[in-house]
């Protein structure tokens, strides 16, 4: 499977993720997000900046966790407000903001929970 | 794909399943016969028979894991895809959803009914009532069916929450709507947390699952102790409640002998005894286990002042062995709106030093065996307490003379220093 940016041929997988990772570039996310029906904003281009230098400096994605301390932590005091960050991401991204972020930032598939049950 | 999708639904497969034939003998009630019944409706029940037979056959199981999100959420879907798609087309999606139930599974037959309706109209229309999980699980949904499924569950007023990383559906036992055993509100507990941390049932954040089990006395109807993280227990403070007109009364009635082996050679600290007809407690070593009241229930109650235990860290096998809960705050009362958000305060806490130091798929109790005790309560500012023991009347994890060396001269005074892990030797310190 491969999506068109510029002229360029761009291998993705099923999902959208980069085959190549060196193939990323801004316009090459803006076409995966037209895929799944995002329209990128500030937001979206901002979170999707911080994966990629957080990527770079720990070798693995951010988890939800990660992302609601490090950027929601201004949020109210107790441990419980913290959520209210969540809900936003979520609607930025309604599906998987995690997965879905990956997917933009052009970095490895998230795996699986293993233990799901 | 689209070829897959054609040919869903067409074939109803014969059955084929010797070895899960034998699984229908005996008096028991099998669902094997409940599957057959319902394949003739639905050819996936069928083909899911097949493959279960499969399986069987070559000890394999051929389902693979996946991830699939309902708009919003982060949890509520267990997707999973069979590894033999080719053969049994319609289980190529057999997702999962998960329904959070009503606080003590209590439904009116017409809800019952209507949740039914929905998984048959969407899925294979198999219900699982309830797991050990605690959700009531709804089986069988390809990717158009769940999205379909949860859309519609929602707007007839169900909810979706409880799967991965996150806080699980909280379960608990009938409580005060049924038991005359129950020590607190187990169904009014249940019910404001799981309002409460809502956000935590839908989108997963945590370290790993957390689950919370609430009962309404040492009975623990709920499987709370070995079954969740943070078990919250009913009991008392004080001493039970006797009524020596009955007492007499069962003695008359069973006679002496039956009462002395029944319970009061039961009692596991050895503290009742018999006085003529009269029952005597030494309710300074009650370890409040119910025996006693369980086989005496006319005649013997809890206490007046009544509140819970709360406990932490119970989980199956994984970083280390199977582990039971053990005691994190020994008594607190549960009525007030005050109680309540301290509760909520208390597991804030908690869940604020776990998620901070503790490792990816570590549970709570894990990370306490890592990270010791000491340490976890420090983190929490929860202040040690001698009852906190892994188990009973053995094993301290702390030694008292450390503790509490102001005790004995009146109130405490100083704190107590951090304690070694391991005692050293015996010998005086200036």
């Amino acid at each position: 499977m491969a999506i068109e940016v510029n002229g360029k041929m761009i291998e993705i997988d099923e999902e959208g993720f980069l085959v190549d990772r060196e193939d990323w570039s801004e316009d090459v996310s803006e076409a995966i997000a037209g895929r799944d029906g995002i329209e990128l904003k500030d937001e979206h281009i901002g979170l999707i900046d911080y994966f990629r230098d957080y990527y770079e400096e720990h070798q693995v994605h951010p988890t939800m966790r990660v992302l609601v301390l490090r950027l929601g932590g201004k949020i109210g005091k107790k441990f419980h407000d913290h959520k209210e960050y969540e809900k936003f991401l979520y609607m930025l991204f309604p599906s998987d903001p995690i997965s879905e972020l990956c997917k933009l930032a052009g970095l490895p598939k998230p795996l699986p929970s293993e233990h799901d049950g | 794909m689209a070829k897959k999708n054609d040919e869903k639904g067409t074939t109803n497969p014969e059955l084929n399943i010797p070895l899960l034939n034998e699984l229908e003998e005996g008096q028991w009630p099998s669902f094997v016969s409940d599957l057959k019944q319902w394949s003739k409706t639905k050819p996936q029940v069928a083909q899911l028979l097949n493959q279960l037979e499969e399986s069987y056959e070559n000890r394999w199981n051929y389902w693979t894991g996946t991830v699939l999100n309902v708009s919003g959420y982060g949890g509520g879907v267990i997707a999973r895809l069979s590894e033999k798609a080719d053969k049994y087309p319609d289980l190529a999606e057999f997702h999962t959803i998960r329904v959070i139930p009503p606080p003590g599974f209590v439904y009116s037959t017409e809800r019952l009914r209507n949740l039914a309706d929905i998984c048959e109209k969407h899925g294979a229309g198999i219900l699982q009532l309830h797991g050990l999980t605690g959700d009531a699980l709804a089986l069988g949904f390809d990717n158009e069916g769940t999205f379909a499924a949860a859309e519609e569950l929602m707007a007839n007023g169900w909810d979706l929450g409880g799967s991965g990383p996150a806080l699980r559906s909280l379960q608990c036992c009938v409580g005060q709507a049924r038991c005359e055993m129950a020590c607190f509100d187990t169904m009014k507990t249940t019910r404001f947390l799981t309002n409460h941390y809502i956000s935590f049932l839908h989108r997963p954040e945590l370290m790993y699952k957390f689950k919370i089990k609430v009962s309404g006395c040492a009975n623990d109807c709920a499987n709370a102790m070995i079954g969740s993280d943070m078990p919250i227990i009913g009991t008392w403070r004080g001493p039970m409640q006797i009524d020596q007109e009955k007492v007499a009364e069962y003695i008359e009635e069973k006679g002496v002998e039956h009462v002395i082996d029944n319970v009061i050679t039961r009692c596991p600290t050895n503290c009742l005894s018999l006085k003529g007809k009269q029952m005597v407690v030494d309710n300074e070593n009650c370890v409040r286990c119910m025996h006693c009241i369980n086989v005496m229930h006319k005649a013997l109650k809890p206490g007046k002042d009544r509140g819970v235990t709360i406990c932490l860290g119970a989980k199956r096998t994984l970083k280390i062995g199977d582990t039971m809960s053990s005691v994190i705050v020994p008594f607190m009362k549960l009525e007030t709106e005050e109680d309540f958000q301290n509760l909520t305060d208390l597991i804030d806490r908690m869940w604020e030093f776990w998620n901070d130091n503790g490792m990816d798929h570590e549970r709570i109790g894990e990370f306490i065996a890592r990270v010791g005790l000491a340490t976890f309560l420090e983190g929490c500012g929860i202040d040690p307490d001698p009852r906190m023991v892994q188990s009973t009347r053995t094993s301290p994890y702390i030694k008292f003379e450390e503790l509490a060396p102001g005790l004995f001269e009146g109130e405490q005074t100083q704190q107590p220093k951090v304690w070694n892990r391991e005692p050293d030797t015996r010998e005086p310190s200036d």
